[in-house]
C-alpha cells in the first residue's frame, strides 16, 4: 500500500497513459490498475494531479453542501465544474464538459481507498456530464451475459456478487454499471477489476484472494483486486436487472422474493437506482427520462428480497439462476 | 381543484409546461421539470394523461373514457376526478381559456 501524495500540476511533466474503464479511454498523469486497452472509446475523460491550491482556490467563497445519508461535500462552481470532497479520502474538480477530473488524494488516504472514489463517485460526475447515465449496480457474469444487482450502498450487491464469484463466475463490474444502448441491445461495460466486500463475504466466497485494503474509516468493507480469471474486461450484453429490496425491509427468516413488476414500477427502481442523484439540472432529468424509459422496454427486471444472512447467499444465488432459465 | 381553481365542467385542463413524460408501453412517467420529482401511471392514467396533452374539459375526458372502457358512469367521474386531483396537486396539469 503506497499513500497518495499531494502533486503539484506544471512542476514536471509527467508521462500520460491510458487507460480504460467502462468503455471510457481515461488518459491520466498518475498510474491506475485498468487495462491499457479496451476498443473503441465511448468517450474520453482526462484525470489530472492537481495541488491542494488549485482546490482551495476554486471553492473560496462558495457554500459547500453536506450530502445527507453520505460523508462527502459538493460544491457547484460559477464556471460549471462541479466540487467533491471526501475527508478522509480526497477532493476532485470535474470540469463543466465533464471532460477533465483534477484530483488530490489526501495523505491518510490509502492508494487503493483513493482509486475507488475517483473511478467511482468523482467519475460519475464526468460520465453523466458527458451524457451517460450510469446505475448503482453491480454486474456479475452468467453465460456470457451481464446480470446486474440493483440498490443503493449497503443493500448487498457486492456480498451477492461475491457468492456467484466463489462458484466460478466472474464480475463484470463492482457498484457503477455504465451500459449504451444501441440496435442490438444493451451493452454493459467493465468496470475497474476489484471488489469491495466485507471481511465476512471474503473469508467465504474469496477466500484465496490477496488481502484486501479498508476502504475509508467508517466502514469494514475491504477492497480486494481481483485476477484476470475472476473479471470480464469486454462489454458483453445485459441479460436481467433485479432490483434489491432494502435490507431493513426483509426479515432474517423470510423467503427469497422474485417479483415482477409493471412498467411504471420498473421505471421507478431504474430511475432510484441512479448512481449519480445529485446532477439535477433540467436536461440532464429529462435525457434520464427518455433513457430509462428505453432500459425498461429492452431488459427484464425483477425485484429481489432476500435475508440479509450469510448462510442462505448460495440459496438467492440458486434462486437468481433458476430465474434466469425463465428470462 | 386544478391550477387553484375549482374543476367546472367547461374548464379546460391541459398537462403543465414545467413537465416531460414518456410512454412504458401501456404505463407512463412523468418528469415535473421544476421539482425533479418523477411519477409512474398506470394504463387507465397513462390514457388520461395522454388525452391531456391537449386541452380537455372534464366532460370530454368522461365522454371518451367511457366510450372505451366498462365502467359505471359514477365509478369512472370517480376515478377521474382523484387522477385530476393528484395531478394538480403535483402541478402536472393545469387549466386554461
Amino acid at each position: 500500500v503506497t499513500v497518495v501524495g499531494c502533486e503539484q500540476p506544471g512542476a514536471l511533466t509527467r508521462a500520460r497513459q491510458e487507460y480504460f474503464v467502462y468503455g471510457v479511454a481515461v488518459e491520466s498523469d498518475f498510474s491506475l490498475p485498468l487495462p491499457r486497452s479496451g476498443g473503441a472509446a465511448l468517450t474520453r475523460i482526462q484525470l489530472r494531479s492537481a495541488a491542494p491550491s488549485f482546490f482551495s482556490t476554486a471553492i473560496e467563497g462558495v457554500p459547500l453542501e453536506p450530502v445527507s445519508g453520505s460523508w462527502y461535500e459538493l460544491a457547484r462552481l460559477a464556471n460549471g465544474s462541479t466540487y467533491v470532497r471526501w475527508k478522509p479520502v480526497g477532493e476532485f474538480i470535474v470540469s463543466a464538459d465533464g471532460g477533465s477530473v483534477f484530483c488530490r488524494g489526501f495523505n491518510v488516504s490509502t492508494q487503493e481507498s483513493f482509486q475507488v472514489y475517483l473511478l467511482g463517485h468523482a467519475l460519475s460526475y464526468a460520465l453523466v456530464k458527458r451524457g451517460f447515465e450510469p446505475l448503482h449496480a453491480t454486474v456479475v457474469v452468467v453465460e456470457g451475459q451481464g446480470v446486474a444487482f440493483l440498490g443503493r450502498s449497503g443493500f448487498g450487491k457486492s456480498s451477492l456478487a461475491a457468492s456467484f464469484l466463489g462458484s466460478g463466475h466472474s464480475i463484470l463490474t463492482d457498484d457503477l454499471l455504465l451500459f449504451q444502448i444501441d440496435a442490438a441491445g444493451i451493452l454493459a461495460y467493465p468496470g475497474p477489476p476489484r471488489i469491495k466486500l466485507y471481511p465476512e463475504a471474503a473469508r467465504r466466497f474469496l477466500p484465496n484472494t490477496a488481502q484486501g485494503v479498508p476502504m475509508n474509516p467508517e466502514t469494514e468493507k475491504l477492497i480486494l483486486p481481483l485476477e484476470h480469471v475472476r473479471t470480464c474486461r469486454k462489454a458483453i450484453p445485459l441479460r436481467a436487472i433485479y432490483s434489491l429490496v432494502a435490507p431493513e425491509n426483509v426479515q432474517d427468516g423470510s423467503s427469497i422474493e422474485l417479483q415482477r413488476l409493471p412498467p411504471r414500477q420498473v421505471f421507478l427502481e431504474l430511475v432510484r437506482g441512479a448512481f449519480n442523484v445529485r446532477v439535477r439540472d433540467a436536461g440532464r432529468l429529462e435525457r434520464q427520462l427518455h433513457e430509462t424509459a428505453r432500459l425498461v422496454n429492452l431488459v427484464p427486471v425483477k425485484r429481489l428480497a432476500f435475508p440479509r444472512v450469510w448462510t442462505r447467499l448460495p440459496e438467492v444465488h440458486e434462486a437468481i439462476m433458476s430465474d434466469l432459465r425463465n428470462v | 381543484v386544478v391550477g387553484g381553481q375549482p374543476l367546472l365542467e367547461d374548464k379546460r385542463i391541459v398537462a403543465s409546461r414545467d413537465q416531460v413524460s414518456c410512454s412504458l408501453g401501456v404505463d407512463a412517467a412523468i418528469l415535473n421539470l421544476k421539482n425533479g420529482v418523477y411519477y409512474g401511471l398506470n394504463g387507465v392514467g397513462a390514457r388520461i394523461w395522454h388525452l391531456l396533452q391537449a386541452p380537455r374539459t372534464f366532460g370530454e375526458l368522461h365522454d371518451i373514457l367511457s366510450a372505451e372502457y366498462e365502467v359505471e358512469p359514477a365509478q369512472l367521474e370517480s376515478d377521474i376526478r382523484e387522477l385530476l386531483g393528484r395531478l394538480a396537486e403535483n402541478h402536472l396539469v393545469e387549466t386554461c381559456e
